[in-house]
């Protein structure tokens, strides 16, 4: 294991840990114990993730770089780490749609977790 | 008047556009195969079929193109095809004009949204690094593709990547600390 791919496994973890806090948050609300939406605390560990995941990638390139020359193919860790910051990024633009505002944006971050939590465990 | 629903506000009619996008580069990209054109030479007509397609949008419907590009709605129609490109290709999937064709729509949306946000201030510093850097990595990565992997399509992608999350941390926290802080950031 090289210190990129050591690097981009734990941006992963701190990035998906991220998303499962905000997860977390907005199940709370599905079960109405929060206000529905991503507002406040569940967009700022959505937007962590985010960022974290994004560094994650970065670094697994760089690792593939490094390695191979190139970014592509890619390794099935950094494959499920695009997965999981594309869904993230999918969340994140969920909630700037006026319409989605509320509990659809709430769910799309619940099954956006969920896909990508079973991605984790399909691919791995 | 506007249409009561149009196609930049209407997701399962992008949808269904974007499958035809992606079916027609995937047939291209088969008829190409067929005819011995393969590497360097199939990017180079993708290229060029991309720019005629998009040429051909912006003399026949510029506004119409622009209020699709820069559509939330639209990025997340796109967003959700590559989520199922990662998910159903194999790992020589994103090699694919197809995938390609997905990646050049995406950063002709993300220049579009960045054009509409003029005039810039730093206030919008994060904003467009966000929205411009990953046309860097994907212009890197085409470099490299024609040319091989090299020094300028490695500085390309650095420097996207390098923007890219720059500009999250300033669009995420830097920006609502100044803005807390009250100083106009």
């Amino acid at each position: 294991m090289t210190a990129w791919s050591l690097l981009c496994a734990v941006f992963q973890a701190a990035g998906f840990a991220c998303v499962t806090v905000a997860a977390l948050l907005e199940l709370q609300a599905l079960l109405g114990r929060r206000p529905l939406g991503l507002e406040g605390p569940p967009l700022h560990w959505t937007r962590a993730g985010f960022l974290l995941l994004g560094l994650a990638l970065a670094a697994g390139g760089a690792g593939s770089w490094r390695l191979r020359g190139g970014f592509w193919p890619l390794q099935p860790g950094q494959r499920w780490g695009l997965l999981s910051w594309l869904v993230v990024f999918a969340v994140l633009h969920v909630h700037r749609v006026k319409a989605f505002k509320g509990r659809p944006a709430t769910l799309a971050g619940v099954a956006g977790w969920a896909l990508a939590a079973g991605a984790w465990f399909a691919w791995r | 008047m506007q249409a009561p629903n149009p196609f930049h506000e209407h997701m399962p009619r992008q949808a269904a556009a974007m499958a035809g996008w992606v079916l027609f580069w995937m047939a291209l990209e088969q008829v190409l195969s067929g005819l011995g054109l393969e590497g360097r030479r199939q990017l180079a007509l993708f290229l060029a079929g991309l720019a005629g397609i998009g040429a051909a949008g912006f003399l026949a419907a510029p506004a119409w193109l622009f209020n699709l590009l820069t559509s939330v709605r639209f990025a997340l129609t796109q967003g959700a095809f590559l989520i199922a490109a990662v998910l159903l290709a194999g790992p020589d999937g994103p090699r694919g004009l197809w995938f390609c064709a997905l990646l050049a729509l995406l950063a002709a949306s993300m220049l579009a949204v960045t054009w509409k946000r003029r005039p810039y201030d730093l206030a919008r510093a994060g904003f467009l690094l966000v929205h411009t850097a990953p046309t860097l990595v994907l212009l890197g990565a085409l470099w490299n593709r024609f040319a091989g992997a090299g020094a300028p399509g490695r500085w390309l992608i650095g420097t996207g990547c390098a923007g890219f999350l720059i500009g999250c941390a300033w669009m995420f926290y830097l920006k609502p600390l100044l803005k807390r802080r009250g100083a106009r950031p």
